[in-house]
């Protein structure tokens, strides 16, 4: 016998006939399965590879016993542990207090203030690494010199060649600043009434925030977490250049290292990869059980946007985010701006230590001008496939009762637990390998393609998440006026998701601009982006050079988020 | 739900395991036949009717400029320049051949195994029977003649028309004085704990600097280095100058003169010397070729293998890269490293294939003992 139940604009029938939007859904499960389960199947496969001395190819356990014997693995591991558990430690609280400053009071300048923190996302990490060995370098660092002769110290206090030294430089670069702009989206989507409710029972503002505000946010609380946990897995540039005096080494600079030797031992470094996923595939699902556990509803047809009244703190915490924002900021433009213009960056002791050659040199550069192109092409095309698939899964996942919702769901968590080193092999096999997709090799779709894959789990998460924060009853008032489903999306939900979106787009853009390593086995002579450019003045020692170009790509990204925050804040939910 | 996950991931993978070695379903390129000799003009107008040559060399822009100049000199030849260190780029070939995806003509790269293997694979074609010029195959053109020119045992795939001597150790004299560090011996002193960088020894100069402690002082001083000096590994070939020329560490393994020389460009006043030793390394680098099997334009291929080796190409070249050519009618532009035809049978060519198995031993040691 059949039932049905019948909401306008998207239909549910129980039978055994599969209606057109469980086809449509599993249409979109196969391609995304495919997309991500087709490389990572052959990295998989690879794993298990083994090369013999004969050059034949055996099936074995050994490139995971080299992985996992390899000398100073155990150290790497825990210093790995340690050093995100401390990072999450601080970082996390910072950046709650600056979201919610930000975010639900009424602070003055609260919209630049948070574009302060885009640009600082936006600034590349390698110059603000080498800026604060400029400054905090034992021996020559410009803060000890400074302090020595001041207080006349035998030995600098500060050494940027420590593991407080990298912890600073992570929370000085990445680790507040994502955390930021990540969740301020979140937070305005936060009901007052909820708030005031509390400050009405007595309760004082910090108790609210980890009483009402943050579990309210658990979902994105914990998107960003582990996100934050899966990005300190597989980075390793700070690590790289801070690390060997000290030797101080973390699970990504062992899978790096995996694939320096000559030839690189992908075998081995894959089947570290997989151990991120396995161990990060249980806090997924804990995610995932939360996510579902209760309802985490913010955006309701009452919806009241009021912001907190800071009252006599008002200045003064207006001068902490300002003073937060310029750090953030102002530090790293100087370092950036100083590398590009020095002839050799942090020696100021040079005959005429300016100069603008590195400008003239990279403009002058033949392949600048289509490497830009390539660019702005490759990041405009990452963020339209972003735009509209990472919507679209996240809405199946959350709204819909497609069986397959949690496949996909967990499916759109793999490429970020995947170091882009190896993910690009993947996505190289995936191209050459699939008849339909490889006469699109060396094209730039193919690295749009792979740029897309890789910002996949971001994108739809913070749209997942958001969505959870939307009442439901906003959709069915369309349904019950007579909207049809796409009439709904286009006008109620989209326009509550564009803060969010716009979000996803920037950071697709960004990611899209500065992919290094998910492309770097995909790039031709005709397709290649600034970030390859910027990588070959890297490997040649050139600093200065890839510092001119890490402020292009800047430059180039600040102004799209100019232009999305003037369409994002006309739209979206007005307090 | 889940067992129907997994049930999936595991038919993907078994069908993965099915595909990964497939023959490819799309025409392969054409096998064009060698022809050793030949009419030079015959030669450059087929390359020229083919009209582009596909080139993977070094990163660095000075290279890509020196290199794409072939089409100032063929203006009807288009060359398609990949700039790609080696690590990434024969990963990358083997499974483009794998899926008969035939897209390169050269690589202008060091002979390192990967390249041997490459040639084991059938993925390269003989240099030597293509090399037409005159001034090409004058034998006493070439430091050491033709034969040392090459390689491989056969002495025809992996071609090297850079040379020079490949110090394993240089020092920062305004730190440490020749009277206190003279040998490589003497680096097991312990007043040099904790004062020697190396770099990343699991490939390129940092591998070949091990290799050459092994072949010459044995594993015993090579163990007692890594194990006892706290040897500081550099994972970038411009911090390792920097510190070196800093005085941070100033004794620095494994690291290229031009690393440092560039500060010298830019105005600083460095002394960094070499420490000499009675048998030294001879090296190519990166200043290689391979031509490939099957290669999509092999007439606009074999005109640019001849064109590279030319003396003009290779006098601005090597002016550009400042590294010497092994031609030895070009001037020397860095004499430090500059090696003596009088002294060839003392130097030891570490990138020959006969020492890959010194490679090897050296990689596995600091994969041991290094953290």
């Amino acid at each position: 016998m059949e039932t049905e139940t019948v909401k306008r604009g998207f239909a549910f029938r129980i039978s055994h006939q599969p209606d057109s939007q469980t086809l449509w859904c599993t249409a979109v499960l196969g391609v995304v399965g495919f997309l991500l389960l087709y490389p990572l199947s052959l990295l998989l496969w690879n794993s298990f590879q083994v090369a013999q001395p004969n050059r034949e190819v055996a099936i074995g356990l050994a490139n995971w016993v080299t992985a996992l014997t390899e000398p100073g693995m155990v150290a790497a591991i825990l210093n790995t542990v340690w050093l995100t558990l401390v990072l999450q430690l601080i970082s996390f609280p910072v950046a709650i207090l600056i979201v919610w400053l930000l975010a639900r009071t009424d602070l003055p300048g609260k919209d630049w203030i948070d574009f302060l923190f885009w640009i600082a996302f936006f600034a590349p990490s390698l110059p603000i690494t080498l800026g604060w060995i400029l400054l905090l370098d034992p021996d020559f660092g410009l803060v000890n010199q400074s302090l020595k002769a001041v207080f006349s110290l035998e030995q600098g206090p500060f050494n940027v060649y420590s593991f407080w030294g990298i912890a600073w430089v992570h929370l000085a670069t990445r680790s507040v600043v994502v955390k930021v702009i990540l969740l301020t989206p979140f937070l305005r989507n936060l009901d007052s009434s909820f708030e005031e409710a509390s400050r009405v029972s007595g309760v004082g503002p910090l108790r609210t925030i980890a009483r009402v505000v943050v579990p309210l946010l658990l979902p994105a609380v914990l998107v960003v977490l582990l996100m934050s946990v899966i990005h300190l897995l597989e980075s390793f540039e700070i690590e790289q250049v801070l690390g060997p005096p000290s030797q101080f080494y973390v699970y990504s600079t062992m899978i790096y290292r995996l694939l320096q030797f000559e030839p690189p031992e992908y075998g081995a470094a894959t089947a570290l990869a997989v151990m991120i996923l396995a161990v990060m595939t249980p806090l997924i699902l804990l995610q995932q059980w939360v996510s579902r556990s209760r309802r985490y509803t913010t955006v309701t047809g009452q919806f009241h946007g009021r912001r907190f009244p800071l009252g006599v703190w008002k200045w003064p915490a207006f001068a902490a985010i300002l003073g937060t924002g310029l750090f953030f900021t102002v530090l790293p433009l100087g370092f950036l701006g100083l590398a590009t213009f020095m002839r050799l960056f942090g020696f100021f002791n040079l005959p005429d230590p300016w100069t603008i050659d590195h400008w003239q040199r990279v403009m002058s550069d033949p392949i600048f001008l289509r490497s830009l192109a390539n660019t702005i092409l490759l990041a405009g095309g990452t963020v339209t496939l972003a735009m509209i698939s990472f919507p679209l899964i996240a809405y199946i996942a959350v709204r819909t009762r497609f069986r397959g919702r949690h496949i996909l769901d967990f499916l759109s968590w793999l490429p970020i637990a995947i170091p882009g080193l190896i993910l690009g092999l993947g996505f190289l096999w995936l191209f050459l390998g699939t008849p339909v997709l490889r006469p699109l090799y060396g094209s730039i779709v193919v690295l749009i393609l792979a740029a897309g894959i890789s910002s996949m789990t971001l994108g739809v998460q913070l749209v997942k998440t958001n969505l959870l924060q939307l009442g439901q009853e906003l959709e069915e008032a369309s349904w019950v006026a007579g909207g049809s489903w796409f009439y709904t999306v286009r006008r109620v939900i989209l326009p509550m998701l564009t803060p969010v979106l716009v979000t996803v787009g920037l950071v697709a853009f960004i990611s899209a601009a500065r992919n290094i390593a998910g492309i770097a086995l995909l790039v031709t002579n005709q397709n290649r982006p600034l970030a390859m450019l910027q990588l070959d003045y890297m490997v040649d020692g050139r600093y200065e050079a890839a510092a001119v170009v890490g402020i292009i790509v800047l430059l180039l990204t600040t102004g799209v988020a100019l232009l999305a925050r003037l369409f994002g804040l006309r739209i979206g939910i007005r307090t | 739900m889940w067992l129907r996950f997994l049930l999936c991931l595991i038919l993907t993978v078994a069908l993965a395991a099915c595909s990964s070695g497939s023959q490819p379903d799309r025409a392969s390129a054409p096998r064009v036949p060698g022809s050793a000799g030949g009419d030079w003009d015959s030669l450059v107008a087929a390359a020229k009717r083919e009209g582009k040559v596909v080139v993977s060399g070094p990163t660095r822009e000075l290279w890509r400029t020196q290199l794409v100049a072939f089409e100032q000199a063929y203006p009807e030849i288009q060359v398609e320049y990949i700039g790609a260190n080696s690590r990434d780029f024969w990963p990358r070939v083997f499974r483009e051949r794998e899926f008969g995806q035939y897209l390169w003509d050269l690589r202008v790269g060091g002979p390192d195994p990967q390249v041997y293997e490459a040639r084991d694979r059938g993925a390269l074609d003989p240099i030597r029977p293509f090399l037409l010029l005159p001034e090409v195959l004058d034998e006493t053109k070439w430091f050491g003649g033709m034969d040392r020119m090459f390689f491989d045992r056969e002495k025809k795939y992996a071609l090297g028309f850079v040379s020079y001597i490949s110090f394993v150790a240089y020092v920062n004299r305004d730190v440490v004085p020749e009277t206190e560090l003279r040998s490589l011996r003497d680096l097991l002193h312990p007043r040099w704990r904790g004062k020697i960088v190396l770099q990343d020894p699991r490939g390129g100069a940092g591998l070949s600097a091990v290799e050459m402690l092994l072949e010459v002082y044995g594993e015993s001083l090579v163990r007692d280095l890594l194990t006892n000096q706290e040897v500081v590994v550099a994972n970038d070939l411009r911090q390792q100058a920097e510190w070196l020329v800093r005085g941070r560490y100033p004794i620095a393994l494994g690291i290229v003169p031009d690393a440092f020389l560039s500060f010298q460009d830019q105005g600083l006043e460095i002394n960094i010397q070499p420490i000499a030793e009675e048998t030294s390394a001879i090296a190519t680098g990166t200043g290689g070729l391979q031509f490939f099997e099957r290669a999509p334009h092999p007439n606009a291929a074999k005109v640019f293998m001849n064109w590279l080796l030319t003396r003009a190409v290779q006098t601005h070249l090597s002016a550009a890269t400042r590294m010497n050519s092994r031609r030895l009618d070009v001037p020397v532009v860095h004499e430090l490293t500059a090696p003596d035809p009088e002294r060839l049978e003392s130097y030891i060519p570490s990138q020959v294939e006969e020492m890959v198995p010194i490679r090897e031993q050296a990689q596995r040691l600091a994969r041991e003992l290094l953290p």
